[in-house]
């Protein structure tokens, strides 16, 4: 196909132009990675005080927030710089140039950056993965390897309509990307820690309003065979499910932003 | 000469004025981070009414208003010197405040006190009311709350200091947002806002003694709960004072350093 060829060109250019500050780069990543290593001390000082959270432990609550990690470091990848620089680009007319091409405006954005930052998130989320399968006692089934990857999958459309809804958003209000910003982050800290911990309505907000427990938490219940939490276990069959819906949803709300970008002829 | 100042700080007030939708954005993420913490140690104090740490005894109450005090605090400790400092150098504004009859180090502190006075005002207030109506705070004895105040004042001080210093090595190095970022990071995990020491590893615990960043919350947060001695919150109060002394002489080294290489290059 011409359009994944097309990526691919794009993103050659773009990591060559980025290996020439060889320093940058990498620390670029370094930074993204320290301030999770920082978070995951944060994990093992309460679970070697404490043992366990609401029956999970310490392989365990790291391996749901591993779930996290990897899945935004993907979507970060794709969707970070299109959907959250959309108000500068706005602002400095970039967004009109890109409109005009004859382009889906969509799938140029996203190729125009691709966040290397995230592939720290990435590189450090396999590690971490790799040392969590260690400690923890599942056993790998073909099908279980199989469900792992669409769970994923699904994770990561999760977190990338996020983005694109928050990218719209703040498209609408340039100035407020602040807002959006802190939504995204603050939700997602609502996901450290399973989220059985909190009162009944957080949890169906988090399930049923802004699905972000199926980003780590229902699937992660599923693969340790765990009973916490409001809903039946099954839920954890969701990810991928939720994740086309809301992302062919979060599309339709963007393409519908533009529209209305358009036809106001800014 | 204080009137100066006291102008700058005026300025910085009246501009922040502006900024009132970022100081509710603020004020609702750390409920929100509040809601979540006070969550995670419901969670962990489960069937017990007490935990042993390694300097005694702590309730759930404890923890909760430790994690309310904390996040109150943070609204008064916070400092954007770091990316003043910066921009000032790389813009070349520093030249002209070089020309002016004020110490580039009070500059920038009026102007984070004028920030501060400004948050003070938006945002401890509807934060205090709003965490004391979903969930209740002890407070501390009157010994105590004056001990508190002197450690918190030199936490905010100390704080400052260090963002001062490491927004001076701009004169050095160019992508400072990453010391700023590691900085912070340190901060997140070292100073006790976020899990007390008393959890801390002995591993951790060595590490954390040797670093100042416990003086910035911890000290005070314990000193807030009754955790410790008269005697030894004095101590901690010398410590801080210490580390403060030690942080303004730094500074005074390196904006020396910094102004003659800024000379030499004609900058």
């Amino acid at each position: 196909m011409k359009a994944i060829a097309l990526y691919r060109r794009f993103i050659v250019v773009y990591l060559k132009t980025r290996m020439e500050y060889r320093l940058t780069f990498f620390m670029d990543m370094f930074m993204q990675v320290f301030t999770y290593v920082i978070s995951y001390l944060g994990i093992w000082i309460i679970l070697n005080r404490f043992h366990s959270i609401n029956g999970w432990g310490f392989y365990e609550v790291v391996f749901l927030y591993n779930l996290n990690l990897f899945s935004y470091g993907v979507s970060g990848l794709f969707f970070w710089s299109p959907m959250l620089g959309l108000g500068g680009m706005v602002q400095s007319g970039i967004f009109d140039s890109v409109l005009i091409r004859p382009m889906n405006p969509f799938l140029h954005l996203i190729s125009r950056r691709f966040m290397h930052h995230f592939l720290g998130h990435i590189i450090l989320g396999a590690i971490v993965f790799a040392i969590c399968f260690k400690n923890l006692s599942i056993e790998w089934t073909i099908s279980k390897v199989l469900w792992f990857s669409i769970v994923m999958l699904g994770a990561v459309l999760i977190q990338s309509s996020l983005m694109i809804i928050a990218g719209t958003v703040s498209f609408w209000f340039v100035k407020s990307s602040s807002l959006v910003e802190t939504t995204i982050y603050g939700l997602r800290r609502f996901l450290d820690y399973p989220i059985s911990i909190y009162d009944k309505w957080v949890q169906v907000v988090l399930t049923f309003v802004i699905p972000y427990g199926f980003v780590n938490f229902y699937p992660a219940r599923l693969f340790l065979n765990k009973t916490d939490g409001l809903f039946h276990p099954s839920f954890g069959y969701g990810a991928p499910v939720v994740g086309l819906a809301l992302f062919l949803l979060a599309y339709r709300f963007w393409c519908f932003g533009i529209k209305h970008y358009q036809s106001t002829g800014s | 000469m204080i009137r100066v100042y006291i102008e700058f700080m005026k300025n910085t007030l009246q501009s922040n004025m502006a900024y009132k939708f970022n100081a509710f954005l603020r004020l609702f993420s750390k409920i929100l981070f509040l809601f979540i913490q006070i969550a995670i140690w419901r969670a962990l104090f489960k069937g017990t009414t007490e935990i042993s740490t390694n300097t005694g005894f702590v309730t759930l109450s404890e923890m909760i208003t430790y994690v309310i005090v904390s996040s109150l605090m943070s609204v008064i400790i916070s400092s954007n010197a770091i990316g003043r400092i910066n921009q000032k150098i790389r813009s070349g504004e520093l030249s002209i405040d070089l020309i002016r009859p004020i110490r580039f180090l009070t500059y920038i502190f009026s102007e984070t006190v004028g920030n501060m006075s400004f948050r003070i005002m938006f945002e401890i207030m509807p934060l205090l009311i709003l965490s004391t109506s979903f969930w209740s705070i002890s407070y501390p004895s009157f010994y105590n709350s004056l001990l508190f105040s002197v450690a918190l004042v030199n936490g905010m001080l100390l704080y400052f200091l260090l963002t001062y210093v490491i927004g001076l090595l701009a004169f050095w190095y160019l992508s400072i947002w990453q010391l700023d970022r590691l900085l912070g990071d340190l901060i997140r995990l070292f100073s006790g806002s976020f899990i007390p020491l008393w959890f801390f590893p002995k591993v951790l615990l060595k590490i954390s003694n040797v670093l100042p960043f416990r003086l910035i919350y911890f000290t005070p947060l314990s000193i807030y709960l009754g955790k410790i001695e008269y005697t030894e919150s004095v101590e901690l109060i010398l410590q801080q004072w210490l580390w403060i002394i030690i942080l303004f002489i730094t500074q005074r080294i390196l904006w020396k350093k910094g102004i003659r290489k800024l000379v030499i290059q004609g900058g």
